[in-house]
């Protein structure tokens, strides 16, 4: 990992039935992710998909340039900026920003439509030299 | 000074098929989220979680949101933004204690910040996720 580089793009469309699955998988429930009409009820175009499920594939995307090794990850940070909905292609990229001898630290985006999802996305990795 | 307007903690027992259900939603292959023997293989003591597994164990603060003191609106919340720092990975057999406290919320014009603050830790008393979640309510 060196200061500038960037990590491959990972690019993920969600499917109708994601939003059910990650709610089951995560516990969470909330009408707004997993039910059109309430979502439009409350002002969205569509059912959201779980902020933590972006910010999980921002995970996946940074441990893949990081071995895949879930140790690696040391820590992980983002502000939620627009909804994100399924059916459309989601993009993570990844930028690294400064290391530290075995440490980077990444700034990282998630684009969908040309919409930025996150503000402020920011990871810690741990580079142990192979 | 603040004080915490709720303090509280749960525990959560981690298991394989939870694992490889929240790996498979993330889109996840490696082989190390799904199968006992390449886990071990790579140094871990059962299937390892993924990270973002935190919000599994943690419930994703639902005890902390949905409590009969909560001030938070769970039908007008968003998640604003989070922190996540990883200091143990977290596998299959694992029980998980986590312990959340909500401080006072913060106000920007019409909108409503609550922060939690968590700890999680395992069977062994290591502590694995420090956890910050924001939630926001907007008023109506």
């Amino acid at each position: 990992m060196e200061p500038g580089s960037d990590i491959p793009i990972l690019l993920v469309t969600p499917d109708r039935s994601l939003p059910h699955r990650y709610a089951r998988a995560s516990g969470d429930f909330n009408p707004i992710h997993v039910d059109v009409h309430y979502a439009r009820s409350v002002g969205q175009r569509s059912n959201i998909l779980h902020g933590l499920y972006t910010m999980g594939l921002v995970a996946r995307a940074t441990m893949r340039a990081a071995c895949g090794d879930p140790r690696n990850l040391r820590s992980i940070s983002m502000e939620f900026r627009a909804p994100a909905f399924p059916e459309h292609e989601i993009a993570i990229s990844g930028t690294v920003r400064s290391v530290e001898g075995e440490v980077a630290t990444l700034e990282l985006c998630a684009e969908q439509d040309g919409v930025s999802l996150v503000r402020n996305a920011r990871a810690v990795v741990a580079t142990p030299r192979v | 000074m603040t004080s915490d307007r709720i303090a509280l903690s749960w525990q959560y027992s981690v298991g394989r098929e939870k694992i490889r259900e929240y790996a498979t939603a993330l889109g996840h292959r490696e082989p190390w989220y799904f199968d006992p023997a390449a886990a071990r293989e790579a140094g871990f003591r059962d299937v390892v979680a993924p990270p973002l597994f935190a919000v599994v164990f943690c419930q994703w603060m639902g005890p902390a949101i949905l409590h009969p003191d909560s001030p938070i609106d769970y039908g007008r919340m968003l998640h604003g933004a989070q922190e996540f720092e990883f200091l143990e990975t977290v596998c299959a057999g694992d029980v998980i204690r986590t312990a959340a406290t909500l401080g006072e919320a913060s106000h920007k014009g019409s909108l409503t910040f609550y922060v939690i603050e968590s700890t999680s830790s395992n069977q062994e008393g290591r502590e694995v996720v420090k956890g910050r979640w924001t939630m926001i309510v907007r008023e109506a």
